[in-house]
């Protein structure tokens, strides 16, 4: 977190120099400025450090303001408090989202199969909530639940409405897809997709707009409820991040603290990040480390507060709304407490190892296919392969029971304990209930859980498969689910091949005192439930977060240590297969400018290799102070395409002096243009804050443009090595420095010339680095 | 304890009174008798005015888990019943001391109408969006494509500078002002819409035709 926190010891520097608060002559504000002076382009990186030092300057004059008037302290007061309120608005609209779509999801999904014929907006679970008092209670269904061959009068039972039940599965599963997909190609193409890896991005200080804007709100929701309805291998958990960021974006502009300054905006958007881990997997501490681990890149404590706040209200407000009518937040809960023995630690770092190779292994051929989708034609058909793959998955996944459920409830299923009176098929095992107190114990498999364990190893195969070719397609897609229920279902069957090693030599001293009275010698739940994190991690790589997360999830604090040895022991194997989690990984497949402040940079280059203009280019663009006329600044915009320009005292003798925004510079003459009297093309543009009075008498008014000057732009020596650099753009978070020798300047180093010099010392094409 | 017994009783329906009422506040005349059953009246009252009483669909239930080796009894036994009397022997019939010791009994609410709104919201929603891209997709192509000369002058208005619109305000205003205005707001809507649209379609360029984004 220190290196997190480390941009501010430098802002009181650039503050005092960057808009004059020192100098005398400079009385008017930042305020004054045209509108857009400060705001950035699509596409471009932000520079924190100015985008602070704005932020305390204004911070200061409402500080100053406060003695003025009572109006002024309560403006002052709400200044304050914005930051709380704006979070606590954040946090309730992800609350509210979450809530809709965990209703419409399950309800949409069981509308695969039937329908509650006396109220249609009940899902399955729900319709049969209460059954006719005093008659059997059946989960599996009850007379008002109908199956679609039943609602068209045939019995439900024979092969006839079992083919009708695939087909009508099958064209649901097509109907959403199809929806999804075409909502969003036609209203928001930004929808498709996790999010995350573009969160991450915008949060490292990058602008995409319309990213975070209400057409992806509304499509992400909307899209995401249909795709994981049509029974997809995708989840919602990650496209809840997403949809919980859209709305801190939406809500910034209700603050313009907030929204007119992106560096600020973006502590709002990790506080929205950790409120959407926690609606998501309804745990509010895993949420706030989430956004600490995994997705910020600035997180002082300030934010570190802000996040836990609005996590705690996402998940009040979700938690009020009660979607899963068992007042948990979520749907797996598991509420057994058996104990587990130190010698168990064997199989739960078996699975760690396990999920580490699966994350290993899925990173690698996701990445692989979604280069080739990326190179080949297969990109110039995104609809198709959308509805290919949803009729593979529906195909395939109709006839096991295991694929055919939704996911979620899967998972609710393998890291359930067996109680006395399950009779489904994971719970049959040979049991002999003589005494009803005793509670249950081991016993022999039966025919049920053989059956179950072939269901699940296919299920495993098909589910590794398919979520490769589906995490990548154009529909809101997440992969925390199908990674947790690989996990979850490997953890139930080797839970299931412990249970009985344990059972069958009890006598063994190792295992002697597991199968005491009282309870089942191993519980295959905690497996699942501890492979689940395995492989979750093994993908993400995520450590703290994870085990807190799933801890939270699942209810099981006592189990902290079997998920934190499986979560390590998975973050081992698969850093020693490739340094990067899925997130890193599409985000250098799709080239975002993204600096990972976890990879370590050991070469020895120094400032001058990297800095531009190299040694055959024309040479640096550059602006004199106090000699360049707006025509010539003119065409000098019009002939570069540089986002900014260094200020030097004459072109002989290069002094710098500052750096100006070129978008700034249009702003500013344009606006000069329009609006300032006697600003002809040769009037002479002054970056000095000191206009010499011989030129105002006779020829054209000068222009005078010290306001947009940043006069203390970072500058760094020709021979300061790149490492330092490198932790100078991470922690500062730099958008460019500029390369003097002796005081001259020489060149500049943008964050995307750092980019490309990483990508040329890890031997990879530079020109991959999007938006050049 | 009484105002618990208020608080709980609002969210029983009317069938759950009923049987409250002759079930289990016949057998036990305790002292709060009447003064909790004046309560639940007017819990009641003050239920049924504000939502339908659904039929069926409860709002709570009290839920007991009994072994299946009992084999005379019904592995779950489900009934409508607030959390002070989801016991055993109130839910399973007969009344059997020796099952109930193995039961287990959960008293869990839920919201129906929640789920309904929602539900009705989502479809709504979902009808509206499926609407609007069919005719993106089928007729708005066919209008775009008739006028093509006139859409263009359209074009031009809406990127004209300040100066150029103040000119057309005036003869606007010598006829009817409630036309022109409502003329104006749908030319502003329309040039919302166009600018909306071209942002789409850049996106749409950057993710399924160069891909440089979302891959």
């Amino acid at each position: 977190m220190l290196r997190k926190t480390s941009i501010d010891p430098l802002l009181g520097r650039t503050n005092q120099s960057l808009y004059g608060s020192g100098s005398a002559n400079l009385v008017d504000t930042f305020d004054d400025l045209p509108p857009g002076i400060g705001q950035y382009e699509d596409f471009h990186t932000i520079d924190w450090l100015r985008d602070i030092a704005r932020d305390r300057y204004r911070h200061r004059q409402i500080l100053k303001k406060r003695q003025d008037s009572w109006l002024e302290s309560i403006k002052s007061a709400h200044d304050a408090w914005s930051g709380w309120v704006c979070v606590l608005l954040v946090g309730c609209a992800a609350g509210v989202f979450a809530a809709v779509i965990d209703i419409g999801a399950s309800w949409m999904s069981d509308l695969k199969e039937g329908i509650c014929s006396e109220a249609f907006w009940l899902n399955r679970e729900q319709c049969c909530w209460v059954a006719d008092v005093n008659s059997t209670f059946n989960e599996k269904g009850c007379t008002k639940w109908q199956t679609w061959p039943e609602l068209f009068g045939s019995s439900g039972k024979g092969a006839g409405d079992y083919i009708l039940k695939y087909i009508i599965y099958i064209f649901w599963a097509m109907l959403f897809s199809t929806l999804a997909v075409m909502l969003v190609r036609v209203f928001a193409p930004y929808a498709c997709g996790s999010g995350i890896p573009e969160i991450k991005t915008i949060l490292s200080g990058f602008i995409i707009r319309g990213y975070l804007g209400k057409w992806t709100l509304i499509i992400k929701s909307v899209g995401m409820m249909l795709a994981v309805s049509a029974g997809l291998s995708l989840g919602k958990e990650g496209p809840l991040v997403h949809v919980a960021s859209c709305c801190g974006n939406i809500f910034s502009y209700l603050f313009p603290k907030y929204g007119r300054n992106e560096a600020k905006k973006r502590e709002i958007l990790s506080a929205a990040s950790a409120a959407g881990v926690s609606v998501a997997f309804g745990a509010p501490i895993g949420g706030v480390l989430f956004s600490l681990e995994e997705v910020s890149y600035y997180f002082p404590l300030k934010t570190l507060w802000r996040s836990f706040f609005c996590a705690l209200a996402a998940a009040f407000v979700l938690r009020s709304f009660n979607p899963f009518g068992n007042d948990h937040l979520v749907m797996f809960y598991i509420d057994y407490n058996n104990p587990w023995y130190l010698i168990e630690l064997i199989p739960f770092i078996i699975l760690g190892i396990l999920g580490g190779l699966w994350g290993a292994f899925f990173n690698k051929l996701n990445i692989m296919w979604c280069r080739y989708r990326k190179q080949s034609t297969l990109g110039k058909y995104p609809i198709s392969e959308v509805l290919l793959v949803t009729l593979l998955t529906a195909v395939l996944a109709f006839p096991n029971p295991y694929t055919r459920m939704n996911t979620s409830e899967l998972i609710k299923e393998l890291v359930r304990q067996c109680g006395p009176e399950d009779e489904d098929d994971l719970c049959n095992y040979d049991r002999n209930v003589t005494d009803m107190m005793a509670g249950i114990s081991s016993a022999p498999l039966g025919s049920g859980v053989k059956r179950a364990m072939w269901q699940l190893a296919l299920a495993l195969i098909f589910k590794c498969a398919i979520t490769i070719f589906t995490f990548g397609i154009k529909v809101p897609a997440g992969l925390f689910i199908p990674s947790m229920a690989i996990g979850a279902i490997t953890g139930r069957m080797i839970g299931i091949g412990m249970e009985q090693l344990a059972f069958n030599y009890k006598e063994y001293s190792i295992f002697k005192e597991m199968c005491s009275a009282g309870h089942t010698c191993v519980t295959p739940g905690l497996y699942a439930m501890v492979g689940a994190a395995a492989s979750l991690g093994g993908v993400t790589r995520m450590t703290v977060s994870l085990v807190v997360i799933m801890f939270e999830l699942t209810g099981g604090l006592q189990y902290i240590v079997p998920l934190m040895a499986a979560a390590m022991a998975s973050k081992w194997v698969g850093d020693a297969f490739g340094h990067e989690g899925i997130y890193e990984g599409h985000i250098r497949l799709n080239g975002y400018p993204f600096l990972d402040s976890k990879e370590e940079f050991t070469h020895t280059t120094l400032a001058a290799d990297v800095m531009r203009p190299r040694r055959n280019d024309p040479p640096l663009a550059t602006v004199t102070q106090d000699s360049m006329s707006v025509e010539e600044l003119e065409s000098l915009l019009r002939e570069t395409d540089h986002n900014g320009f260094p200020v030097v005292v004459s072109q002989e003798s290069q002094y710098l002096v500052g750096f100006v925004f070129r978008k700034d510079l249009t702003i500013a003459i344009t606006n000069a243009r329009n609006n300032q009297d006697g600003i002809v093309s040769q009037s002479i543009v002054y970056f000095t804050s000191h206009v010499p009075v011989t030129t105002v008498a006779g020829g054209p008014t000068p222009l005078k443009l010290n306001k947009i000057l940043d006069m203390a732009p970072i500058t760094i020596a020709d021979q300061t090595p790149m490492e330092i650099v490198l932790e100078m753009f991470r922690k500062l978070g730099l958008r460019q420095t500029l390369v003097t020798h002796n005081g001259r300047l020489l060149g500049i180093i943008t964050k995307k010339d750092v980019l490309r010099h990483i990508a040329q010392c890890h031997h990879q094409d530079p020109e991959d680095i999007l938006f050049n | 304890m009484n105002i618990k017994k208020k608080i709980i009783t609002v969210s029983v329906s009317c069938r759950n009174f009923r049987q409250k009422y002759f079930n289990t506040h016949y057998n036990m005349l305790s002292d709060h008798y009447i003064l909790t059953s004046v309560l639940i009246i007017v819990g009641f009252i003050f239920l049924s005015h504000i939502t339908p009483v659904e039929g069926q669909y409860d709002d709570v239930r009290c839920i007991c888990v009994c072994p299946k080796n009992t084999t005379e009894h019904p592995v779950r036994k489900v009934s409508v019943l607030d959390p002070g009397d989801c016991q055993c022997d109130k839910v399973v019939n007969p009344p059997n001391k020796e099952v109930c010791k193995t039961c287990e009994c959960k008293w869990q609410r839920r919201n129906t109408t929640t789920i309904k709104v929602v539900v009705i919201i989502i479809i709504c929603i979902m009808g509206i969006l499926t609407l609007y891209l069919l005719f993106l997709l089928c007729l708005d192509p066919l209008m775009s494509k008739r006028p093509r000369s006139y859409l263009e002058h359209h074009d031009e208005e809406d990127d004209g500078s300040v100066t150029h619109s103040r000119r057309d305000v005036q003869p606007m205003q010598r006829r009817s002002g409630i036309v022109s205005r409502v003329k104006m707001e749908m030319s502003r809507v329309k040039g919302e819409q166009e600018r909306w649209k071209q942002t789409v379609q850049q996106q749409r360029r950057n993710i399924y035709d160069s891909h440089t984004m979302l891959n």
